[in-house]
C-alpha cells in the first residue's frame, strides 16, 4: 500500500512540473509598443482599454509611447532606427506607409483574430491605398451633426428640428429658420427689415467651414468631390458649387452664419451654443462629448438640411500595424481590442460613434452607446444620428479620394474667398480646376 | 578522578557542575550571536550595496536612453540627408564641404553628452568626425564582424564593448554605440522616405571610461575595500574601479539566468566574496561589485569578541555568585541541624533545633528532635533511674556498711558490756542485730513509713546510748502516713544530720528534735516529712549548696538525690532554718500506699 502512495506520489513529482514547463512554454511573454497622441478625455478611455487588454491577455505588456507633439518625425525616427512600434494610431500619411509596404494589409490578416470580423465594418469605414489594401478599419466614427439651444427655439417659437431624415428641411426651411434665430442686439431678427447685420448678437447658424461642414450638403445636391468616374475635379461641378454658395449665402446674404473674421470671435462649439451665440451648430458629432459635460443646458440633435436628397457620412482616423512587429498575432489582437465600441464604451457614449454594423442594429448594442436621456445622446439622438447618417452614409472624401489631402489643400483657400465674399464658388473651384486635375488619381474606392 | 571527587567538599562541586552546564550553553549562544551579526552585517552591507548598484544602473540606463534617442534622432535629421542626397557629397574635391557640414551636425547631437570621446560616420571611402583629434582608425570596418552585427540591426543601436572596438581604436575606448546610417526624409506633412544610398554609413559613437565611472566609484565608496565594474554576457571588463581584477566566468551562468540579484563567491585567496549585481536591459551589459566579507567581518570580529568575553564573563559571574547564595543557604541548614545534634552528642539532651522554618529539613529537624527527645527520656527515665537506683543501693550498702556507725555502736557495746551492764548491752546487740537485718534487705528500696519508723526507733535507742541526754525525739505523725511506702532509711541521714551537725557543739544537753510527718493538705499526693532541731543550725552559704554539692553532707545530698530520682522534680529536700534557730529539713515524697504486690 505505501509503496503505491510512493510510486503515486514520485509520479506526480515528475508529471506536474513537466506539465507547468510545457503549459509554461505554450504562453510566451510578448512585449508590444504602442504609440499614440491625444490628451484628455481621449487619452484616458484608450489607457484604460489597454490596461483591460493586459488584464485580459496576461501574457502580453503593452509598453505605452505616448507622443503628443511631433508624431510623424518621431515616428519616422523609430522608423529609420527599425524600431518602429508595434501598432500606432496614424494621420492620411498611412496612405504612404501603407504604399512604401511599412505597414500591414489588414484584409490580408483579418482572419488571425476573429474578434472583430471585417464584415461588421460599415460601408466606407476603412483607409486604404487602394481597392484591395486597407491599413484598416476606423479606430471609431465621428459624423456631421447638427446641435441646436432648444430654448432659443422655444423663445423664438420656432419649431424644433426634425429628427428623421424623411422629415428633413429643405434648404430654404433651413435659410428661414435661420433667420428666425438670428438676432441683432436690438433683438430684431434677420427677417426683420431694420435688421442689423453690422451688430449680430446671436447666429441662427454656425458650421464648420472644413469638408466635414459642407461637403454633406454638395452630395445632398447631387455632387461629388471628384467626377463619377474619378478622372477630374468635381466640386466645380454646376451641383457642388451651388450647393458651396448657399453655404456662403448663409454668411453674406442671409447673414445668419458668422464672417469668418466674426467665427474667430466666438467661442467652441459647446459654448457658443450655451451661451446662445448661436442658435444651431453644424460640427463633428465629437462635440456633444464637450455638450455631455456642460450643466443646465438643453440642447438636441437634429437631422441636417437637404438640397434633394438626405447624404450624410462617417470618418475617423485608423491604426496602423506595422510589418516589423515581432508578434503579429498579438499585435493584431490589440489593435481589435482598441478598435472594438465594447472596450472603449464611455468614448462612445460621446466622442464618438461605432464604426461597425451590429452596433447599429443590434438593440442590445444600440443601447449600450445611444441610450438617448444620457448626458451626450438627447432624446432624439437615435434618429437624427444614429440612424439618418447610418442609413445615408457616403464614403468620406478623404478616404475615397486618391491625394486628398493634397488637392485640399488647394481647395480650402480657393473656398475662403467664397466665404469673405470675394469670389463666388463657381469662380473660386474653376480657378483651381488645373492644379487640381493634375494631381487628381481616381478614387481609392 | 574518584578520589578527587570524594575530596572535594559539596559546594565546590556543585559549583564545578553548575558552571561547565551554564557555561556551555553560554559558548554556544555566543558563538550563534558572533555568526549572526556577522551574517547580519554582510547581509546587510549586501543589500545596500545591492540597492545603491540598482540605483546607480537606473540613472545610467536613462544616459543610455539618451544615447539611444540622440542616435535615432540624427536618422531624420534634415540637414544630414540633404548632406547625404547630394550626388556630389562622396567626390574628394568637395571633402571638406562635406566634413565641415556633419561635423557640426554631430556636434549639434553629440556635443553636449558627456563623455564622449568621438562620434563618427563611417563609410567605405571616408570617415567624418565630430572631434577633430582622430582617435581611431576604421580601415576594414565593413569586413569586420562589428559590421556585420550593425548592419544586421539595420539601423537598430549595437552596443559594442571594448574588446570588439580594439581593432579600430588607438586608445581604448570603454565601449561604443553605432548604428547603421538609414536616414530618412520628414516633413510637416509627409511620413518621409528613405534616402536611395549607394553605400553603407555607419554611425559610430565611442564613449569613455568615465561614461561608467563615476557611478560606479560611488558605488564603491559604499563598502571599503569593495570593487564594481561593468562586465559583458561574455565575461570581459568594460570598465573597473581600483582594486583586484575579478575573475567572473564561473558566476555568469547564474548571472545570465537571473539578471539581477545578489550570490556568494569565493574570492582568488580563498576568503568568502559578496557579489552583486544588475543587468543593463538596454546594453545587456552586467554591472557587478564585490566584496570581501572577512574585510568587513574584520573590524566587527574584534568588537564582537571583547562583547562576547564580556558578556560571558558577567554571566560566570553572575552563575558563581548566584550557585555561592544557594549552596550557602543549603550549608547552614545543614549546618544548624548537625549543631542540634552535636548538642545532644555532647550530653545536652534537652538541646532542641529550631522548628520554625518550614522547608525542606522540617521534617528532618523533627526527626531529629523527636529523637533527642526519645533520647532523653530513655536516659533520664531508665538510665538516670537505674543509676539512682544503683547509687541508692549503693549508699544503702554504704549505710549498711557504714563503718563509722558500726565503729560507735559497736564502741558503745564495749562500753556497756566494760560497764558491766550486760542487758543493757545485750539489748543494744539485738537492736544493732534487728537494725541490720533490716538495712541489710536490700531487696526493698521503698518500705512502710510504719516499718522505717521502727528502724528509727532503734536508731535513737543506740544514738541515746551513745550520746547520754544529748537530744530528745518527738513524732508527730499522722495516722493516715502509716502506711505510706517511703524510701528506706530515708530519713536516717536526716537525723543524723540534726544530731551530729546540729548539736555536735553544744555539748550539754536539751537538744529537741522533731520529726512530724503528715500528707499534703493542697494536693493530697504527697507526704511531708519535716524533721526540725533546735541546733545550731547551718550557715546559710552551706545551707544553699547543700543539696547540690556533695561535699558540705553528703547524706543530705545522697538523700535529696535519690528522692529526685525516685519521684521526680518537685520532689526532695529542702532546707531552712527552724523557727527557733537550728535547721529544718523537710523532706517531699510521694504518698503511695502498697498494692498488693508491693505489700509485705
Amino acid at each position: 500500500m505505501s509503496k503505491r502512495i510512493f510510486a503515486l506520489l514520485i509520479a506526480l513529482f515528475v508529471l506536474v512540473p513537466a506539465g507547468f514547463a510545457l503549459t509554461a512554454s505554450a504562453e510566451e511573454s510578448v512585449n508590444l509598443r504602442f504609440a499614440y497622441w491625444g490628451s484628455g478625455a481621449e487619452k484616458e478611455g484608450v489607457d484604460v482599454a489597454i490596461t483591460e487588454f493586459e488584464k485580459a491577455n496576461p501574457n502580453i505588456k503593452v509598453e505605452r509611447l505616448h507622443i503628443p507633439d511631433d508624431f510623424v518625425t518621431k515616428l519616422n525616427a523609430m522608423i529609420a532606427a527599425n524600431e518602429a512600434p508595434d501598432v500606432c494610431y496614424s494621420g492620411p500619411w498611412k496612405i504612404q506607409l501603407g504604399k512604401d509596404g511599412l505597414i500591414y494589409n489588414y484584409y490580408e490578416i483579418a482572419e488571425l483574430d476573429p474578434s472583430i470580423s471585417a464584415d461588421d465594418v460599415a460601408d466606407y469605414c476603412w483607409w486604404k491605398w487602394s481597392e484591395t489594401e486597407s491599413a484598416g478599419p476606423y479606430q471609431a466614427s465621428v459624423c456631421p451633426s447638427l446641435m441646436y439651444n432648444v430654448d432659443l427655439f422655444n423663445e423664438a417659437g420656432v419649431e424644433l428640428p426634425p429628427t428623421k431624415a424623411e422629415d428633413a428641411w429643405t434648404w430654404d426651411e433651413f435659410v428661414e429658420v435661420a433667420q428666425r434665430l438670428t438676432f441683432d442686439r436690438s433683438g430684431r431678427n434677420a427677417l426683420d427689415p431694420a435688421f442689423d447685420p453690422e451688430d449680430i448678437q446671436q447666429y441662427g447658424i454656425q458650421m464648420s467651414t472644413g469638408w466635414n461642414g459642407w461637403y454633406p450638403f454638395v452630395l445632398s445636391n447631387g455632387g461629388k468631390y471628384l467626377t463619377e468616374d474619378g478622372t477630374a475635379f468635381g466640386l466645380n461641378s454646376p451641383e457642388a458649387t451651388e450647393a458651396l454658395q448657399k453655404v456662403a449665402d448663409l454668411i453674406n446674404v442671409y447673414h445668419v452664419h458668422p464672417t469668418p473674421a466674426a467665427s474667430s470671435t466666438l467661442p467652441g462649439t459647446a459654448t457658443a451654443l450655451q451661451t446662445r451665440r448661436v442658435a444651431i451648430s453644424i460640427q463633428g458629432s465629437w462635440t456633444h462629448a464637450d455638450l455631455a459635460l456642460t450643466e443646465d443646458f438643453n440642447w438636441g440633435v437634429g437631422v441636417l438640411p437637404i438640397h434633394k436628397e438626405y447624404k450624410s457620412f462617417f470618418h475617423g482616423g485608423s491604426l496602423v500595424i506595422f510589418k516589423s512587429t515581432k508578434s503579429l498575432e498579438s499585435a493584431l489582437k490589440l489593435h481589435n481590442w482598441i478598435i472594438n465600441p465594447a472596450n472603449v464604451i464611455e468614448l462612445h457614449k460621446g466622442l464618438w460613434v461605432p464604426q461597425l454594423n451590429s452596433w447599429y442594429t443590434d438593440p442590445e448594442k444600440i443601447a449600450l452607446w445611444a441610450e438617448e436621456g444620457t448626458p451626450g445622446r438627447p432624446i432624439g439622438f437615435q434618429d437624427a444620428v444614429m440612424k439618418s447618417t447610418f442609413e445615408h452614409a457616403e464614403p468620406s472624401p478623404e478616404n475615397c479620394v486618391v491625394n486628398f489631402a493634397e488637392i485640399d489643400a488647394l481647395v480650402w483657400p480657393a473656398l475662403d474667398n467664397v466665404w469673405n465674399g470675394s469670389m463666388t464658388a463657381q469662380e473660386a473651384m474653376d480657378s483651381i480646376a488645373d492644379p487640381v486635375n493634375a494631381l487628381v488619381a481616381g478614387w481609392i474606392y | 578522578m574518584d578520589r578527587w571527587s570524594k575530596r572535594l567538599s559539596i559546594r565546590v562541586k556543585t559549583l564545578i557542575v553548575i558552571l561547565l552546564l551554564s557555561l556551555a550553553p553560554q559558548c554556544l549562544l555566543a558563538r550563534q550571536f558572533y555568526m549572526r551579526s556577522r551574517e547580519t552585517l554582510t547581509e546587510t552591507a549586501r543589500q545596500s550595496m545591492y540597492q545603491l548598484l540598482r540605483v546607480n544602473n537606473e540613472r545610467t540606463e536613462l544616459d543610455l536612453a539618451t544615447l539611444h534617442d540622440v542616435s535615432m534622432n540624427i536618422l531624420v535629421d534634415r540637414e544630414l540627408f540633404a548632406v547625404f542626397s547630394d550626388p556630389m557629397m562622396s567626390d574628394p574635391v568637395n571633402r571638406r564641404e562635406t566634413e565641415e557640414a556633419i561635423h557640426k551636425i554631430l556636434l549639434k547631437y553629440f556635443g553636449s553628452l558627456p563623455s564622449v570621446q568621438q562620434v563618427e560616420i563611417i563609410t567605405p571611402t571616408y570617415s567624418y568626425v565630430m572631434n577633430w583629434t582622430r582617435l581611431a582608425q576604421f580601415g576594414g570596418f565593413f569586413q569586420s564582424d562589428v559590421f556585420l552585427d550593425v548592419r544586421e540591426k539595420n539601423g537598430g543601436i549595437a552596443w559594442l564593448s571594448s574588446k570588439a572596438m580594439e581593432p579600430f581604436h588607438h586608445q581604448k575606448p570603454s565601449f561604443a554605440c553605432a548604428r547603421l546610417l538609414n536616414l530618412r526624409y520628414v516633413d510637416d506633412s509627409s511620413i518621409g522616405w528613405w534616402l536611395e544610398k549607394d553605400q553603407d554609413a555607419v554611425l559610430m559613437v565611442m564613449l569613455g571610461e568615465a561614461y561608467f565611472k563615476d557611478r560606479l566609484e560611488a558605488t564603491a565608496a559604499a563598502v571599503p575595500g569593495s570593487v564594481v565594474c561593468m562586465v559583458t554576457p561574455e565575461g570581459e571588463t568594460l570598465v573597473r574601479t581600483d582594486g583586484e581584477a575579478l575573475d567572473l566566468s564561473g558566476y555568469l551562468p547564474e548571472m545570465l539566468a537571473t539578471g539581477t540579484g545578489m550570490l556568494r563567491g569565493v574570492a582568488a585567496d580563498g576568503s568568502p566574496l559578496a557579489l552583486c549585481y544588475d543587468r543593463s536591459a538596454r546594453t545587456g551589459w552586467f554591472a557587478v561589485s564585490a566584496f570581501s566579507v572577512n574585510a568587513l567581518a574584520g573590524d566587527l570580529s574584534r568588537g564582537l569578541y571583547l562583547n562576547m568575553l564580556g558578556i560571558m564573563l558577567v554571566m560566570a559571574l553572575t552563575t558563581l555568585l548566584a550557585t555561592g547564595l544557594s549552596i550557602r543557604m543549603l550549608t547552614r541548614r545543614i549546618r544548624s541541624v548537625s549543631q542540634g545534634v552535636d548538642a545532644v552528642k555532647a550530653g545536652d539532651y534537652s538541646a532542641r533545633i529550631d522548628e520554625s522554618r518550614r522547608d525542606e529539613f522540617t521534617a528532618l529537624v523533627a526527626n531529629v528532635n523527636a529523637m533527642s527527645e526519645t533520647l532523653r527520656r530513655l536516659i533520664d527515665e531508665n538510665y538516670k533511674a537505674r543509676i539512682g537506683e544503683q547509687e541508692a543501693r549503693l549508699t544503702t550498702l554504704m549505710m549498711q556498711f557504714n563503718p563509722h556507725f558500726l565503729y560507735n555502736t559497736l564502741n558503745v557495746i564495749n562500753w556497756s558490756v566494760l560497764a558491766g551492764r550486760g542487758k543493757e548491752a545485750s539489748r543494744l546487740v539485738v537492736t544493732l542485730s534487728r537494725m541490720l537485718r533490716y538495712t541489710s534487705d536490700s531487696t526493698r528500696p521503698v518500705t512502710l513509713l510504719r516499718e522505717d519508723m521502727e528502724w528509727l526507733e532503734q536508731y535513737l535507742f543506740l544514738m541515746h546510748s551513745r550520746f547520754e541526754g544529748l537530744f530528745s525525739v518527738e513524732w508527730d505523725v499522722a495516722p493516715n502516713c502509716l502506711n505510706c511506702l517511703v524510701p528506706k532509711l530515708f530519713l536516717q541521714p536526716l537525723l543524723e544530720n540534726s544530731i551530729l551537725h546540729g548539736f555536735g557543739g553544744r555539748g550539754g544537753g536539751g537538744g529537741e528534735i522533731r520529726i512530724r510527718a503528715r500528707l499534703d493538705e493542697t494536693n493530697g499526693t504527697d507526704l511531708i516529712v519535716v524533721v526540725e532541731d533546735n541546733g545550731q543550725g547551718i550557715p546559710p552559704d552551706k545551707a544553699a549548696r547543700i543539696l547540690t554539692d556533695k561535699r558540705v553532707s553528703i547524706g543530705l545530698y545522697n538523700t535529696h538525690n535519690r528522692i529526685s530520682l525516685m519521684y521526680g522534680e518537685g520532689y526532695g529536700l529542702v532546707l531552712d532554718a527552724a523557727p527557733g534557730g537550728g535547721c529544718r529539713v523537710t523532706a517531699r515524697i510521694r504518698a503511695e500506699m502498697p498494692t498488693a504486690e508491693s505489700a509485705d
